[in-house]
């Protein structure tokens, strides 16, 4: 008896100790104000609207025939407007942590859905290069960008919480975990069960989805007016309100310390598309995009499955652009454009196509990479546009060109055109990846890499079942609707191409844990 | 008081109920290790265990209250006779029954789980009243039944104890980080 009371009293306490043991240190508690100077007052302001999910194949600026934002060509008409902006990936970790440090997926890597990126980057990122100069602040409605931020922290002053903005959540981790925001999220996405995980929480997780839906239906029908057919849903029980999200946007714009480097990512359009009523009736047109052959990647949507979801989205684009339009006139009225960058943008598109539905798979064809980039400088009035391939690790080496910082050796990217003097390398290659799958800590093995050195694109699936080792190759000048793969016949043809690619994956592998 | 079971039984369902509970999100715990171990640190990982745990204590303590209301409410010979031994065959032969619905539930969409959520609560309804009925005429008639479960809920109370050790590490662990 006795022995058994001894081992475990002292079994107990080491499992005590367990949870505390190896967790990283707490969080800094010294205000940013001591860490950094002030903000210097001649600095023009630098804002970040990104939109989740918004791909420039299906905006009338860049060539879709639908015409889903209007507002943003008018813009356009006093921007610089980037053509062929790619994401570092296609989806929200890799594509966001690309361009908040500048980096690559393979080098940052936020790839899967524990969206943090590696320790070492905790302070390489857009925050810490502006904080000395600005007072930076950063929103968002995406819980896999909140993991992020909230490893950004200290080098933020102003990290707003994700329900100030018109977001509703009636998950704990919204305010409760908020110190340990990545452990409490996924704590709870175990103990609830999501759509890859079985809930951990037997009883109380059926209860709370029956609460959930519950309170989404009774929403739905007070909403039916504003909202016909959805209400965006960011994860079961967290709701967003565009409208709200702008108005509260406009408050935010006005009483922010300035200058100011803020960021400010917002949930639409990504699905569920819930336009508002007054834009539902939109595009009721004859528009067929191309049918393009079912990729091995598909998830079983086709064609006509398809094509009332593009019209969807095409109209929540449309509601976003109405929406966003407010606030570049609030910015112009308070005579902001005059000292003001105004970054828009998107961390990744949405697919369409080749039976391939949204942007959780593992195919990086146009309409999941290709992504709109408008920069409007401090007092612009006239339209630049630019057709050179450009990515979004160019626009962290570009913040830092404007506001005068020294560019720091692990960016990968380079400075945008129209912001540079030196000439524009047209063959510089740039990399979108896909490794959703892959080991975060270990070599790429599994994954999808696209690379484009103009006019062509070649994508290496690589590791998986069904696509062990599997190239494609596409002229985008001639076939921007990547039809006609140019690699089985003539594999030739791509040899320089390839060994580039490859020679990439090889040095990012090599480089891995290299960073510090 | 009399509409209470005993303290004793109390506490041994208590046990009972924080071991079936947290046994099942260690389960998935271990279901999803392959996945996260490939995608976070072993901090992170402890760390995230910490709010599994603690949902299993806070689960357990609701189930727990929701059982003594139910004694509270019935007659004895339902659920107040026998306390722990009428719990611990009321929550193994729910968890049974509900572990299909929760392999399924991620794969259905929001109004797929409006169906079959109104049908899985209205058969679990039938399935507990039936069950309460079935112990009321087993348990009294075969003394070698119940003298199993008392053995049973005796060796699972030294795990149940373990696992309230962890739970409340965890609870301390979440407390200190995210309000110190």
């Amino acid at each position: 008896m006795e022995k058994q009371n001894f081992d475990r009293r002292e079994f107990l306490k080491l499992l005590l100790m367990l949870p505390l043991a190896g967790k990283r240190s707490p969080t800094r508690i010294t205000p940013n104000s001591l860490l950094y100077p002030a903000a210097q007052p001649d600095q023009p302001n630098i804002l970040f609207f990104l939109f989740d999910t918004l791909s420039a194949r299906n905006i009338s600026l860049h060539g879709y025939p639908r015409e889903t934002m209007p507002n943003l060509a008018r813009f356009a008409e006093k921007a610089n407007v980037y053509h062929q902006h790619h994401a570092g990936g296609n989806w929200t970790p890799s594509g966001t942590a690309s361009l908040l440090t500048g980096t690559y997926p393979w080098t940052h890597r936020s790839m899967s859905i524990y969206s943090e990126v590696i320790e070492s980057f905790a302070d390489k990122n857009l925050f810490h290069i502006t904080n000395p100069d600005y007072h930076t602040a950063a929103y968002t409605q995406n819980f896999l960008v909140e993991t992020m931020l909230q490893q950004f922290k200290d080098q933020i002053d102003d990290l707003i919480n994700m329900t100030e903005g018109g977001l509703y959540s009636s998950r704990p981790d919204s305010d409760l975990f908020i110190n340990d925001f990545g452990s409490g999220f996924w704590g709870q996405n175990i103990a609830q069960g999501t759509w890859i995980f079985p809930a951990s929480s037997p009883f109380l997780s059926i209860l709370n989805e029956t609460l959930y839906t519950i309170k989404y239906r009774r929403m739905q029908r007070e909403l039916k007016d504003i909202y016909p057919d959805w209400i965006s849903m960011v994860l079961p029980g967290v709701h967003v309100f565009l409208d709200e999200t702008i108005s509260w946007l406009l408050d935010q714009i006005k009483n922010t310390p300035l200058p100011t480097m803020s960021y400010y990512h917002f949930f639409a359009p990504h699905h569920p598309y819930s336009p508002r009523a007054e834009f539902y009736h939109l595009f009721d047109d004859d528009f067929k995009p191309p049918e393009k052959p079912i990729h091995t990647f598909t998830d079983g949507s086709n064609y006509d499955f398809l094509l009332p979801e593009r019209r969807a989205y095409d109209q929540f684009i449309a509601n976003v652009d109405h929406d966003f339009n407010l606030v570049l006139e609030l910015i112009d009225e308070l005579g902001m454009m005059e000292n003001t960058y105004i970054i828009f943008t998107s961390d990744h598109g949405e697919s369409f196509e080749r039976g391939v539905w949204k942007h959780t798979n593992r195919v990086l064809y146009e309409p999941l990479t290709h992504i709109p980039l408008l920069i409007h400088k401090p007092g612009q009035t006239t339209r630049e546009d630019f057709f050179t391939p450009t990515s979004a690790v160019d626009v962290l080496p570009t913040i830092c060109e404007i506001t005068g910082k020294p560019i720091p050796e692990w960016i990968e990217g380079e400075v945008l055109p129209g912001f540079r003097t030196e000439p524009v390398d047209l063959q510089r290659p740039i990399f979108s990846v896909e490794a959703k799958e892959n080991n975060k800590f270990g070599p790429l093995t599994i994954a999808t890499v696209a690379m484009i050195k103009w006019p062509y694109k070649l994508i290496h699936y690589f590791g998986y079942e069904e696509l062990p080792y599997h190239f494609e190759l596409y002229n985008l000048e001639q076939d921007p609707e990547e039809l006609n793969d140019l690699y089985p016949a003539s594999p030739h043809y791509a040899a320089d191409l390839k060994s580039t690619l490859l020679a990439k994956i090889e040095q990012a592998n090599k480089n891995l844990g290299k960073i510090n | 008081m009399k509409r209470f079971p005993e303290k004793q039984e109390i506490i041994k369902s208590f046990l009972v109920i924080l071991t079936v509970i947290n046994s099942w999100a260690v389960i998935v715990f271990l279901y999803n290790f392959p996945g996260l171990i490939k995608q976070i640190t072993i901090s992170d990982l402890i760390s995230v265990l910490a709010y599994v745990l603690l949902s299993a204590l806070i689960e357990s303590v609701i189930i727990s209250l929701a059982l003594l209301g139910l004694g509270f409410l019935l007659p004895a010979k339902f659920l107040r006779t026998d306390y722990a031994v009428r719990t611990l065959l009321l929550l193994i032969l729910s968890v049974i029954y509900i572990i299909p619905f929760h392999i399924y539930i991620p794969r259905l969409s929001t109004l797929m789980f409006e169906a079959v959520v109104s049908i899985f609560i209205a058969m679990w309804s039938v399935l507990l009243i039936v069950e309460l009925v079935l112990f009321h005429k087993i348990i009294p008639r075969y003394p070698k039944f119940k003298a199993g479960a008392v053995k049973i809920i005796d060796r699972i109370t030294v795990l149940g104890a373990i696992y309230f050790f962890l739970d409340l590490s965890s609870l301390i662990y979440v407390t200190i980080t995210n309000w110190s």
